[in-house]
């Protein structure tokens, strides 16, 4: 497999498990808490929606996402997210489309990434060793994120006494 | 970068937040479960050990752990208390121990054993290469499940660096 190859079988994985990690748990349970500090299922489920906007910028893709200023974490800020408009707190299920929305698109600007596009330096230095700062090691972090924010969800949903997350 | 660079970026990331996860949880806050259904972060860290497994075997490196089978989903009937269980330190002792092998290992895994098939659940990852891109979602994701645990017991959010 290319580099690519790896990653885009990380982002369809992704792409299932985002969808079976937050199965059957209804709106006013992902806003509980089920311990302090922990985040709800909805801040999670929102942060992971967030987060996918670095890969449709990767992939050169544009998508709308109107709750930047709900889901984004003061580390990971953009300029971006923190000039956007308030905005009203979302439904998990309207969260759940937008991501389902958003991931046909990202996934086809993934994909036509050329593999030499993968070595293209990003703009701002990657701040997390040991990832160098090309467009492929921005991919290969959020993937990382991606994965460790869906454990997360996964945990919490055992918490809200729901069967464990299926992977398929 | 080559596919298998890139995972071993992953890989070296996991070694170091595998670490950062468990800093400052002594042994009786990483037997705490909060919930019913929801495992302790030994198990976690325990589990964590046991996803190398994976990867030792990919990168020939012997792994005799003889308290494994507590941590590992695969088999049908887990062990009782007849085998013993090791302590936090035990487990991040292994994990430390078998860190370096098992990337010099599959830094010389060649690209004909990487493509080689092997049988797995999910049609995606049915190379040995494709198992190892599953095994790094697998322990970022057993990573974030430790890492919202600490929280709830009052420790500091993981750090990254």
């Amino acid at each position: 497999m290319s580099a690519k190859s790896v990653l885009l079988a990380q982002y369809d994985l992704h792409n299932v498990l985002y969808n079976t990690v937050i199965a059957d748990i209804g709106d006013e349970e992902s806003n509980k808490s089920i311990a302090d500090p922990m985040n709800s299922v909805k801040f999670l489920a929102g942060h992971l929606a967030w987060a996918q906007l670095n890969l449709a910028n990767i992939g050169g893709v544009q998508v709308d996402f109107q709750w930047r200023d709900r889901f984004h974490t003061k580390q990971g800020a953009t300029p971006a997210d923190l000039s956007a408009p308030q905005s009203e707190l979302p439904t998990l299920a309207q969260i759940k489309d937008k991501w389902n929305e958003m991931g046909s698109m990202i996934r086809a600007g993934l994909e036509n990434l050329p593999e030499e596009a993968l070595s293209t330096e990003i703009p701002v230095k990657h701040p997390i060793a040991p990832f160098d700062h090309t467009l492929g090691g921005l991919w290969a972090f959020i993937n990382h994120h991606q994965a460790y924010t869906i454990g997360q969800i996964g945990i919490l949903r055992r918490g809200l006494g729901k069967d464990a997350m299926k992977y398929s | 970068m080559s596919a298998k660079n890139q995972l071993l970026v992953q890989f070296d990331l996991h070694n170091t937040l595998f670490k950062n996860v468990l800093v400052d949880i002594n042994e009786d806050e990483s037997l705490v479960r909060l919930a019913p259904g929801i495992n302790n972060i030994k198990w976690l860290a325990g589990h964590l050990v046991w996803g190398q497994g994976g990867l030792a075997r990919m990168g020939g490196v012997p792994m005799n752990i003889e308290w494994l089978a507590h941590y590992d989903t695969q088999i049908p009937n887990p062990p009782g208390p007849e085998l013993r269980t090791p302590s936090l330190d035990e487990i991040k002792a292994e994990w430390t121990k078998l860190n370096d092998p098992i990337r010099k290992g599959l830094e010389n895994l060649p690209d004909e054993v990487l493509n080689a098939p092997i049988e797995f659940p999910l049609p995606a990852f049915r190379t040995v290469e494709g198992l190892w891109t599953f095994i790094n979602h697998h322990q970022a994701y057993t990573i974030g499940q430790i890492g919202i645990l600490r929280r709830a017991i009052g420790k500091e959010a993981m750090k990254y660096l």
